[in-house]
């Protein structure tokens, strides 16, 4: 019995070598990064300066982490902000890319929602824009659902105000914060909504600093009249996020 | 019994093909997809002189469970006006740089394929390549676009229903040299005046009135009413296009576009020195202001506590007199 076992111990050794020797073929060099952490190379400053006024002086560091600058024949790139040393991407999720209104009836508003995420850990700031490709539409016939004016028949893509009335009819939106305070702040009521722009203007739904998991919630209101022709009605709303500069 | 285990087996038969069945019909139906994009990196900044064939890279990621089909669109920008680095999209009649032939010369390249598309695996990060071809000759200016990823959507359905389209960007500021020497002046700077407490809110407005685009480097240096040095605010190296005014928030605080001294307790005259550089060569910048801090609500509580003491004090020794 014992034998056995000083026997199995012997084995275990070479098989535990082996194994450690084999299985390092799979080992690769990655940035090792999640939302939380990140591991960088060092700083190698390309150039340095020192402007200087007759009291004061400040000094100039050229170039930044290295893997964002790059060197060529009469150029040079640098790759990401000076001042925020971090190769995390710049994110933006959309949760829900079909937002299905069902079979519409005469007014019996219908609402809907997805939620915006944006995670910034590389840009200073950031917006979000939007913008319809055209209003509600039947392809077929052209029958259009038109864009909300609201209750008072003011809102514009630019102005919010209140969409409360069963009688109002058209397609609009309203965006409220999940996290963080980056919705625009048109939507002071829970009432309000607004048109989207028409393409290719757009409008800015949320924008904010940097920062993680930054959600916002847009709700999608439509409502139609006795009169309205029957038709699966479509349209394309467009989010674009861009880091600011 | 036999009977039985077959009628058993028929049963669970029909169960199997009617999971199937059911689960495949649910899968058509499901159309409530999730998109998520990520970029890298958010901006590119290019100095140039010609002739150059400009090569940087561009991560994009594609972080959904399903491919994507991006659409790349080049789109010239300018500055919002908000001061805080927003863009506004250029439209078609407004004026991009020197050189009308310049978005011919703004490429994609995915590998060695010049592209406009570009699909992306799920959970794939993929290499591209932005290349721009400066031509020998070319006039001096400045070129700020965005490079937009926009996901592709299939509006057809028997309801109705709005498609909502995914687009993520990274912006790119190209400067075609030589270059001079920056110009620029401070449009603002500020502070109250009278602060009971900290932090101080300072107010740094820069203007550009270069051709091209700046990297400006500054500090606030503060000093209390005996000249030494109490506190250094470094503010944050925005880049502020060419002819326009950018607000500079400090490296601490880059929400509220102010350069706040963390400093809570406030007492006595101080002078805030702006020294500001708008590049490696200069020219730099220097600016006084001066504001006091004073904590009156400190001040009127020692006041009343003293007060009390005073009362207390006399009428003891009144007590121990009679």
């Amino acid at each position: 019995m014992q034998l056995c076992s000083v026997k199995h111990k012997t084995l275990l050794l070479p098989v535990a070598f082996l194994f450690l020797v084999f299985s390092t073929h799979f080992v690769f060099a990655e940035t090792m990064t999640n939302d939380w952490y990140i591991l960088q190379m060092g700083n190698f400053n390309m150039s340095s300066g020192k402007p200087t006024g007759p009291d004061y002086s400040v000094s100039f560091t050229a170039g930044q982490i290295s893997p964002g600058l790059y060197i060529g024949a009469n150029y040079k790139v640098r790759s990401g902000f000076q001042y925020i040393y971090t190769l995390v991407p710049f994110y933006f999720s959309i949760s829900q890319t079909s937002i299905d209104f069902g079979t519409l009836t005469p007014a019996n508003p219908v609402t809907r929602t997805n939620t915006l995420t944006v995670n910034n850990q590389s840009a200073g700031g950031y917006t979000v824009t939007s913008n319809e490709n055209h209003q509600l539409l039947v392809p077929a016939t052209g029958a259009l659902i038109p864009d909300t004016t609201c209750d008072d028949g003011l809102c514009t893509s630019s102005n919010a105000t209140a969409w409360t009335s069963s009688l109002t009819y058209g397609f609009g939106y309203r965006c409220d914060d999940l996290s963080d305070t980056d919705c625009v702040t048109d939507f002071t009521d829970s009432s309000f909504y607004k048109p989207f722009s028409a393409s290719p203007s757009a409008t800015v739904v949320m924008s904010g600093a940097t920062g993680v998991g930054k959600e916002s919630q847009v709700t999608y209101k439509v409502n139609i009249s006795a009169t309205q022709p029957a038709g699966a009605y479509s349209n394309i709303i467009t989010y674009i996020a861009m880091p600011t500069f | 019994m036999k009977l039985k285990k077959i009628l058993n087996m028929k049963l669970a038969l029909f169960i199997t093909i009617f999971c199937l069945f059911s689960s495949i019909l649910n899968l058509s139906k499901t159309n409530a997809s999730t998109i998520k994009l990520g970029i890298y990196p958010p901006i590119i900044q290019i100095d140039a002189t010609p002739p150059a064939k400009v090569s940087s890279d561009i991560f994009i990621q594609n972080q959904s469970e399903e491919s994507t089909n991006l659409k790349i669109i080049i789109k010239p920008f300018k500055p919002k006006g908000t001061e805080n680095g927003e863009l506004s999209f250029l439209f078609k009649d407004d004026e991009f740089g020197a050189d009308p032939l310049m978005m011919q010369r703004i490429k994609i390249f995915d590998e060695d394929k010049k592209i406009d598309s570009v699909i992306v695996a799920p959970m794939q990060e993929k290499k591209l390549k932005l290349e721009i071809d400066i031509p020998k000759g070319e006039t001096p200016s400045d070129y700020y676009f965005s490079v937009i990823f926009v996901s592709n959507t299939n509006a057809l359905s028997e309801q109705s229903l709005s498609q909502a389209a995914a687009g993520i960007a990274t912006n790119v500021l190209l400067s075609v040299g030589p270059k001079e020497k920056p110009k620029g002046e401070i449009i603002e700077y500020s502070v109250p005046f009278f602060l009971q407490k900290g932090p101080a809110p300072f107010n740094v407005k820069l203007k550009n009135e270069s051709d091209f685009f700046i990297t400006p480097k500054g500090a606030i240096i503060i000093k209390n009413v005996f000249g030494q040095t109490i506190g250094r605010i470094d503010l944050l190296p925005v880049n502020i296009l060419a002819h326009s005014t950018r607000t500079i928030p400090s490296t601490e605080n880059s929400k509220d576009l102010l350069a706040n001294w963390n400093e809570s307790f406030l007492l006595g005259p101080y002078t805030a020195t702006l020294i500001i550089a708008l590049s490696e060569e200069g020219p730099l910048f220097k600016r006084n202001i001066y504001f006091i801090g004073f904590p009156i609500e400190i001040v009127i509580g020692l006041i009343i506590v003293v007060v009390i003491i005073v009362f207390i004090t006399r009428k003891l020794r009144k007590k121990l007199k009679n």
